[in-house]
């Protein structure tokens, strides 16, 4: 079986560790994409529309700002997580991630994908000081991130420098007076997706059907 | 005079907050009407860093500069606005804010800044907001329309539970209720039964002053 997986740069890293059937070609997006839904959207439909000669598409995409919706793959079949976004996919599950949403208020989350290939709040501070000076950039960041109170890492398997990380994540939370909390990230929604297993919190499309909101809400 | 809305337009899509808050005095103190200097300018330049960053042409620090930028000015016009108004009670009074468990408020502040702008009473209760909430300061304020906020699918069914809360304290009826942010939709908004929906800040204010006439 061919598959194309098309995925984004937050858990790429979970994706390449846990390797493939080795008929999968992996096709990355920039990380940019996250901020600007209508894009992402029409980059996917792009790339379906090219991806018409493989057996299956695999998008590792959540719902994301509900950029999947109205995607049509005319002769492939599409498999993609039910997940809202980045951080129900990496937290494995629907149910756990809605659960940290209750329990865990006012929380920013990083995975080794964000931090890798995004950028990061402490960055971005970095960024708007350069470019609009030191009072703005303060004024920038404080309404951006000023109304959190924790910086959550999602730890995952296959992780080789994880000091690192830890390290990344305490300097962004020490910067903004943050709690940190660290917990267990869980792959086997992505393992079953990477594997072209159908299995709870994902969607498997026929070909030639458009992707709707009911299929987020069975 | 259209020159300073002209130099009003300039200073909000360069998100110049002290120009921006000058202006407004120099259009107080030359006796300009407020009102005209808010929809020929502020929202003017709202509006066009608004479809430049639709566009992808403008980053969201520059969204948010221009918004600080019109939020220095309307403060300083609003007062006179309100006298224009004539009095509290003709104007729509709105109780708005992000549901709970969603902090993003850069839409939610523009929108409350051009209703501002229209005249209407804005109460902003803020981000994390939970149902009680809503409804304890519209009960307050006496208001007629409570608008709601929400750009995460994890958090939109909030939305929903407002309405549904408002119902089970038999007060559905009393109250508009409006949804808003990225994830929303009208199909959205027709499922829970919301009485509107706008995908933008200034058709927001269109819904507003259609639900209130
Ligand atoms: C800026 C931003 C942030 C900022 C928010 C800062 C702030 N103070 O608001 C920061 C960086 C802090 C942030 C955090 C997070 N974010 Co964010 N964020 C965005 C981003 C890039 C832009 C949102 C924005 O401000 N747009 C500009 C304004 C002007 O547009 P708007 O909000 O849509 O508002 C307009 C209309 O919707 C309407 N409107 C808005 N409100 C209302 C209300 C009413 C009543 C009406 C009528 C109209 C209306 O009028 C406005 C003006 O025209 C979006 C992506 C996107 N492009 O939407 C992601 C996005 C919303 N975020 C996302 C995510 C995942 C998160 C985090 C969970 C990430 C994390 N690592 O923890 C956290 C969430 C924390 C929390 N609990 O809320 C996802 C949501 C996915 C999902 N589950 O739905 C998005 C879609 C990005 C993505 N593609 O993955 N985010």
């Amino acid at each position: 079986m061919r598959v194309k997986l098309i995925g984004c740069a937050s858990s790429r890293n979970e994706v390449e560790w846990l390797g493939n059937l080795g008929e999968t070609d992996h096709e990355f997006l920039d990380y940019s994409y996250h901020a600007n839904p209508v894009k992402l959207h029409n980059k996917l439909q792009e790339l379906i529309n090219e991806s018409q000669d493989y057996d299956l598409i695999v998008l590792t995409y959540s719902r994301c700002s509900n950029s999947l919706i109205g995607l049509l793959s005319p002769k492939v079949p599409m498999l993609f997580p039910q997940t809202h976004d980045c951080i129900g996919f990496l937290l494995g599950s629907n149910e756990r991630h809605l659960r940290f949403v209750k329990e865990k208020k006012g929380t920013y989350y990083f995975s080794q994908g964000w931090i890798d290939y995004g950028r990061t709040p402490y960055s971005e501070y970095l960024e708007y000081e350069q470019k609009y000076g030191t009072k703005k950039a303060r004024q920038l960041i404080e309404n951006l991130y000023g109304r959190y109170s924790k910086a959550i890492f999602i730890k995952t398997p296959g992780m080789e420098n994880i000091e690192y990380y830890r390290g990344k994540v305490k300097e962004i939370a020490d910067f903004f007076g943050w709690q940190l909390e660290e917990v267990e990230g869980d792959v086997g929604l992505l393992t079953s997706l990477t594997q072209g297993k159908i299995g709870p919190d994902m969607v498997y499309i026929e070909p030639g059907r458009r992707i709707t909101e009911s299929h987020y809400n069975p | 005079m259209s020159e300073i809305f002209e130099e009003i337009k300039e200073a909000v899509i360069d998100g110049d907050e002290d120009l921006a808050g000058e202006l407004a005095q120099k259009v107080l103190d030359e006796n300009i009407n407020p009102v005209e200097a808010v929809q020929q300018g502020f929202i003017k330049g709202i509006e066009e860093i608004g479809n430049s960053w639709k566009a992808g042409e403008a980053f969201l620090p520059d969204v948010m500069m221009a918004a600080d930028a019109m939020k220095a000015g309307l403060a300083v016009l609003e007062p006179s606005i309100a006298e224009l108004g004539g009095g509290d009670d003709d104007t729509g009074k709105i109780v708005l804010g992000t549901v709970e468990g969603d902090i993003h408020d850069i839409g939610k502040n523009i929108v409350g800044a051009l209703l501002t702008a229209a005249g209407f009473k804005v109460y902003d209760i803020g981000i994390d907001q939970k149902a009680e909430n809503f409804l304890a300061k519209a009960e307050e304020v006496g208001a007629q329309i409570i608008a709601t906020s929400a750009l995460l699918t994890t958090t939109m069914n909030a939305q929903k539970e407002l309405i549904e809360y408002l119902e089970e304290k038999n007060l559905r009826s009393k109250y508009k209720v409006l949804v808003g942010g990225g994830p929303t939709s009208q199909t959205w908004a027709d499922e829970i039964k919301a009485d509107g929906w706008a995908e933008t800040a200034d058709e927001a204010v269109e819904l507003c002053k259609k639900l209130i006439s």
